[in-house]
């Protein structure tokens, strides 16, 4: 019901003027009402005090007539007189007050002015009969007729009574009636209408007490705002001169905001003028707007600084016409300027920063592009208490390439326990924890394996957002460099506790002498140059004087002569001289030092073995040479003096043969043959040998060198034999390769010969062909100092050998067949071997008896 | 400093003899396989004196026939291996019996007789050393030698180079670069 | 004038040497006037002694006392009047160096002492014929190089 009430403001407007006309009709017809009873029962009062006077007056008239008529019966005038009298007043009294009664009443007015006229007659008519005798027993006919007349009158006045008494009985009816007829309808109508105000106000004063409370709250409410409002909200009104001229304003309002801005309580500055409070309002022409505004009814608005209190304030005031005075609210924009300002300024500083970091971005991108660093972001990965158990990849650079082989897009977006699932064991995830929980940057150093390679790196994580950054650098080479320095350290700290040692184990003394002063008080030698001396320590006076006693005096003029030198230029000395010790043995020493002020410090060394060692390399070196020398000479031998006889014989063999062979005996002829080819097998012998021992001379002569145009050449000189046995040569694609031409010819030559010669017999057939090689895909031993070699293969069908020998053959003078089987010197594959070897290559060989041979010759690319 | 040059041996020789000839007042025609035809013949003391004046350029006067068709034969040889082109249509016997009008038999044992070597030697010999020529001046390559100098194969021509010279065209030029070199160096 | 006879010198310190040499030159065709010598310094006084018969062509043997042949070879090709001379060394070496040196200082020939008489007399042969062809044929003498 309630709800309906307040449902419609509207309605208990309508109401409450229902009710209050409701009421004012109530009122007015109870007021009718009451009036009409009052009047009513005035009325009947006013009859019943009528009813009472006329019985009053009639029975006043009843007594006088009476006690007129008892006197003249007793014949007493005198007593007659006085209560007759008495009864005239009374009546006349009566009669007024009856004739103010009715008054109004015209008709019991015109009855009782015939009663006062009656009542006079009366009266006449009784005092008339008093002066007649006193008591007669026979009365004259005047004196009868004086009785009739009061009897007539008193009958007259008895009908007027009845008359009026009638008229009164009837008044009081009506009025009955008429009351009567009003009472009837006002109890009902006042109780229903009653109950009806009553209720329209009951609900009224619901919704006016409703309203009271929403409207305190309003007012709580806007008090709080007023309080609580960054603006200051005052109030003027205008204070008026003599004239009604506004000549200032009176504060009429303050909130608490005056106290903040201004530093002014309200309650102090109420009802000041403003003048005195904002001086600031008197200048700058300010009053005229407000009084302006005030006069216009019109707003206006003011924005300035404004000095108060010595404060600089910024105010925006907004001036509004209220009721009979100006609501000023104003603003202290103060922060809001500085703010601007401060704005401003910083706008422009965030557009610098902004430049710099784009800058720096663009910089970092370059560098985290460029860096040799391995940059990464992992975003931790939490389980459901929140513990890190994992981390994903979001970033890493390029560089992540170059150490584990995975480009950044097969890494991002995976677990760091599947991209590196040793970080998980090695503690580096536990780092990584560290680095998010703690917020400090990490860093420590771990080794790893990358495609089997050992690599160091320096890892600093920080944490970055919600993930951790981070950077590795790679620290493999420090790390090696560190391994080094550690181990040159330990070399140091070995070479200097030998040092401490070596000064006397390598026969060093070390001196100052101040040789540019006149006195040599400063000078010093050590205990170790005394005992280098074969002296005791101090023995002598350590002075350059003294030491010069012991310069071999052979030398002493070259010593001097140095050492002036050094002295005019100033230069550092370092020479070496002899000396005689103590024990007078002869010693080579060698004298550095330098000058510093007037003294030359440094040491002096026993070089005496150094001269020795020395003395000996140079016989070894001349020895070298010398022995060079005559296996130069040897080789001249071999070449020239050895060939000589060897050819002169095959030639007078030849001469015999030509011309004398046919006198000789069988025998004869049987040892001229043996004589002959032993002599060609010698004249072979020395030639190979030749050859073989002038390989290693021809170093400089390494040239470009086509292998096409050997194994051509070499098939030429061949074409011989090549002809003569039918073999098939082929040859496959050959290099170019730096060599030295002729003992390439001669390598070839050598094993295609050797092939032919060991060829087989049906069908021969030598294959050559070649291939490149990367030194790991050589099995065979050797050194390879090159990247990458040739490998030319010289493939026969023909007898082969046994492999066990493989190795024998290339020895000098090693033969595997009978010297009548096979005509050979046992040199050829030697050379072939030197040749190779002289080519920083190598020359193998696999076979099996009768399968054929291959020769394998590595030469580098 | 030394310079190379290149002289036609036929002008320079034929400058020398007609200013000789001159001089000594004959009247004569100059045939091209190196014959002088004379109007009127000399006398023995003119033929001695003309020896003479000419053998101090390297010029003899050939005594007989059989050196004149010597002579011929080396001529036309030389012909041949300059690639004239009509004898390069021949064979180089059908060549020279044709042109000379003598059996190939015949010009074969008189030329063996005379120059103690045969005509198919002297053609080779002849051809090597133009190859020589072309190998110095360094403007070919051994197979457009090859093919100038009508050889079936680079190795053809190798091989025979080195029959005749004892060395292979390589180290032939090797060795005359040094020499000029050498030469250059010496001055 | 086709017969007529080749003037030949040798310097050779090898007495057997010489021997077999004259041996051999005169049982080939050409017909050969020999003069011997047996250092490099007899033969190079005899080549400048006025009014000689200069050699056609001249065989030095590497290896001689007091001159060797290449000291010959060197003043024989810096001499005006010698340089248009055909010179053959005759050596045992057969060393690549030494050939390739004495070509480049000027020799013609080079002839490795052989083995047998017969084949001294081949090379002897194909010596003279080819430096007879240099001789009278149109070939150009600069180029004469002959290795055996």
């Amino acid at each position: 019901m309630a709800k309906k009430l307040i449902l419609s403001p509207k309605l208990y407007v309508v109401l409450l003027i229902i009710a209050a006309a409701l009421l004012t009709f109530i009122g007015s017809i109870s007021y009718k009402q009451i009036s009409e009873f009052k009047q009513a029962a005035n009325s009947v009062t006013h009859t019943l005090e009528v009813e009472t006077e006329i019985n009053n007056l009639f029975a006043i008239y009843s007594q006088m007539e009476s006690a007129q008529l008892t006197n003249l019966l007793r014949k007493d005038t005198l007593v007659t007189s006085i209560s007759f009298q008495k009864y005239i007043d009374e009546s006349k009294g009566t009669f007024n007050r009856l004739n103010e009664l009715v008054l109004d009443k015209p008709i019991q007015h015109t009855h009782l002015t015939r009663v006062g006229e009656l009542q006079n007659n009366l009266v006449t008519a009784l005092k008339a009969i008093a002066i007649s005798p006193k008591v007669r027993l026979k009365y004259s006919a005047n004196e009868r007729n004086k009785l009739d007349e009061v009897s007539h009158i008193m009958a007259e006045l008895n009908q007027r009574k009845n008359f009026m008494l009638i008229k009164e009985e009837k008044l009081l009816k009506e009025r009955k009636e008429e009351f009567n007829s009003y009472a009837f309808l006002s109890p009902f109508m006042i109780l229903v209408l009653g109950a009806f105000a009553m209720f329209v106000f009951v609900l009224s004063f619901i919704k006016i007490n409703n309203e009271r409370k929403s409207r305190s709250r309003a007012e709580a409410f806007l008090a709080n705002v007023m309080a609580k409002t960054e603006n200051i909200v005052n109030f003027y009104e205008p204070i008026l001169n003599e004239d009604g001229e506004v000549i200032d304003f009176k504060l009429v309002y303050a909130n608490e905001r005056n106290k903040i801005d201004f530093g002014l309580d309200p309650e102090v500055i109420v009802g000041q003028p403003i003048s005195k409070i904002f001086p600031f309002t008197v200048l700058n022409g300010e009053y005229d707007v407000l009084a302006q505004s005030f006069i216009d009814k019109k707003e206006g608005i003011l924005s300035r600084q404004v000095l108060l209190n010595g404060k600089k304030i910024w105010l925006e005031s907004l001036i509004r016409p209220l009721n009979d005075g100006l609501l000023v609210i104003a603003k202290n924009t103060t922060h809001e300027k500085e703010s601007v300002a401060k704005l401003n300024t910083l706008n422009l500083e965030l557009q610098e920063q902004y430049e710099e970091i784009k800058e720096t971005d663009e910089f970092l991108q370059n560098v985290i592009r460029s860096t040799n660093n391995v940059i990464s972001y992992f975003e931790p990965i939490l389980d459901k208490e929140g513990t890190i158990i994992d981390f994903s990849i979001l970033y890493t650079n390029e560089e992540i390439k170059n150490t584990t082989g995975q480009s950044p897009d097969e890494l991002v977006q995976k677990k760091i326990s599947e991209a590196y699932p040793f970080l998980m064991e090695n503690g580096v995830f536990e780092f990584f924890v560290e680095a998010i929980l703690t917020g400090k940057p990490v860093e420590f150093e771990r080794d790893y394996i990358f495609n089997g390679v050992h690599m160091w790196f320096d890892t600093y994580a920080i944490k970055t957002g919600d993930g951790v950054c981070v950077t590795s650098k790679n620290i493999s080479k420090q790390k090696q460099d560190e391994q080094k320095i550690l181990e040159v350290n330990d070399q140091l700290k070995i070479q200097n506790a030998i040092l401490r040692d070596a000064k006397t184990l390598a026969k060093i003394g070390s001196y100052r002498w101040d040789i540019l002063s006149d006195d040599e008080d400063n000078s010093e030698i050590s205990d170790n140059l005394y005992s280098l001396l074969d002296c005791e320590p101090q023995e002598f006076l350590p002075t350059h004087e003294n030491y010069k006693k012991f310069i071999h005096p052979e030398d002493l003029a070259g010593y001097k002569k140095n050492l002036k030198e050094a002295i005019d230029k100033k230069k550092s000395v370092d020479f070496s001289y002899r000396i005689i010790n103590k024990s007078r043995k002869i010693k080579h020493f060698r004298t550095t030092g330098h000058f510093q002020d007037n003294a030359l410090i440094g040491v002096i060394q026993d070089i005496s073995t150094q001269i020795k060692d020395a003395l000996k390399l140079k016989e070894k070196n001349q020895e070298l040479k010398r022995s060079n020398e005559e296996l130069e000479s040897f080789n001249r031998v071999a070449s020239h003096d050895l060939q000589e006889p060897i050819r002169k014989i095959q030639m007078f063999i030849s001469r015999i043969e030509d011309s004398d062979y046919e006198n000789l005996s069988e025998k004869g002829k049987e040892f001229f043959t043996k004589i002959s080819s032993s002599s060609e097998r010698m004249r072979m012998l020395i030639k190979y040998l030749l050859s073989y021992s002038r390989i290693n001379k021809t170093k400089s002569e390494f040239t470009s060198v086509s292998l096409v145009e050997i194994i051509d050449k070499v098939q030429e000189d061949l074409e011989a034999r090549i002809k003569e046995s039918g073999v098939e040569i082929i040859v496959d694609n050959l290099p170019t390769l730096n060599a030295v031409p002729f003992q390439m010819e001669q390598l070839f030559n050598n094993i295609i010969s050797n092939a032919i010669k060991y060829g087989g017999k049906e069908d021969p057939k030598i294959i050559i062909d070649c291939k490149k090689l990367k030194r790991n895909e050589i099995p065979n031993n050797f050194i390879k100092k090159h990247k990458s070699y040739y490998r030319i293969s010289i493939i026969d069908n023909g007898i082969g050998f046994e492999q066990e020998h493989a190795d024998k053959i290339f020895e000098l003078f090693q033969r595997l067949h009978q010297k009548t089987e096979y005509s050979g010197t046992g040199i050829g594959l030697a050379i072939c071997k030197k040749i190779a070897q002289n080519h920083g290559g190598h020359i193998l060989a696999e076979s099996a008896l009768g399968k054929g041979s291959t020769f394998c010759v590595f030469l580098p690319a | 400093m030394t310079i190379n040059v290149k002289f036609e041996y036929n002008t320079l020789c034929r400058k020398v003899l007609c200013e000789q000839l001159d001089a000594m007042g004959f009247t004569y025609t100059l045939l091209g396989t190196g014959e002088i035809d004379f109007k009127q013949t000399p006398s023995s003391a003119q033929m001695l004196v003309l020896s003479e004046k000419l053998s101090a350029y390297g010029i003899e006067i050939i005594s007989n026939q059989q050196t004149a068709l010597v002579q011929r034969i080396k001529d036309a040889v030389t012909l041949v291996v300059n690639g004239d082109e009509e004898a390069q249509k021949y064979n180089v016997s059908t060549y020279l019996s044709e042109k000379l009008d003598y059996s190939y038999a015949y010009l074969s044992n008189l030329f063996s007789e005379i120059t103690h070597t045969s005509i198919e030697n002297f053609v080779i010999l002849k051809k090597i050393d133009v190859a020589k020529t072309l190998i110095i001046e360094n403007n070919l390559t051994l197979t457009e030698i090859a093919y100038k100098l009508n050889y079936s194969s680079v190795a053809h021509l190798s091989t025979q180079f080195k029959k005749t010279t004892g060395l292979t065209p390589s180290s032939f030029q090797k060795i005359i670069k040094k020499r000029k070199e050498k030469a250059i160096d010496r001055d | 004038m086709a017969f007529q006879t080749l003037n030949i010198a040798l310097a050779d310190d090898d007495e057997d040497d010489r021997l077999l040499f004259k041996d051999a030159i005169e049982e080939i065709k050409i017909k050969t006037k020999l003069s011997l010598f047996t250092n490099g310094k007899e033969l190079m006084d005899y080549l400048v002694l006025p009014n000689v018969i200069l050699p056609e062509v001249i065989f030095l043997d590497l290896n001689m006392p007091i001159k060797n042949g290449m000291q010959c070879l060197k003043e024989i090709r810096e001499n005006p009047k010698l340089s248009d001379l055909s010179v053959a060394i005759y050596s045992t070496s057969s060393s690549e160096g030494d050939i390739e040196d004495t070509f480049i200082n000027g020799a013609n020939v080079y002839i490795n002492k052989p083995n047998s008489f017969g084949e001294l007399k081949t090379v002897i042969d194909k010596v003279l014929q080819l430096n007879w062809q240099y001789q009278t044929s149109a070939l150009n003498r600069e180029n004469f190089l002959l290795r055996i």
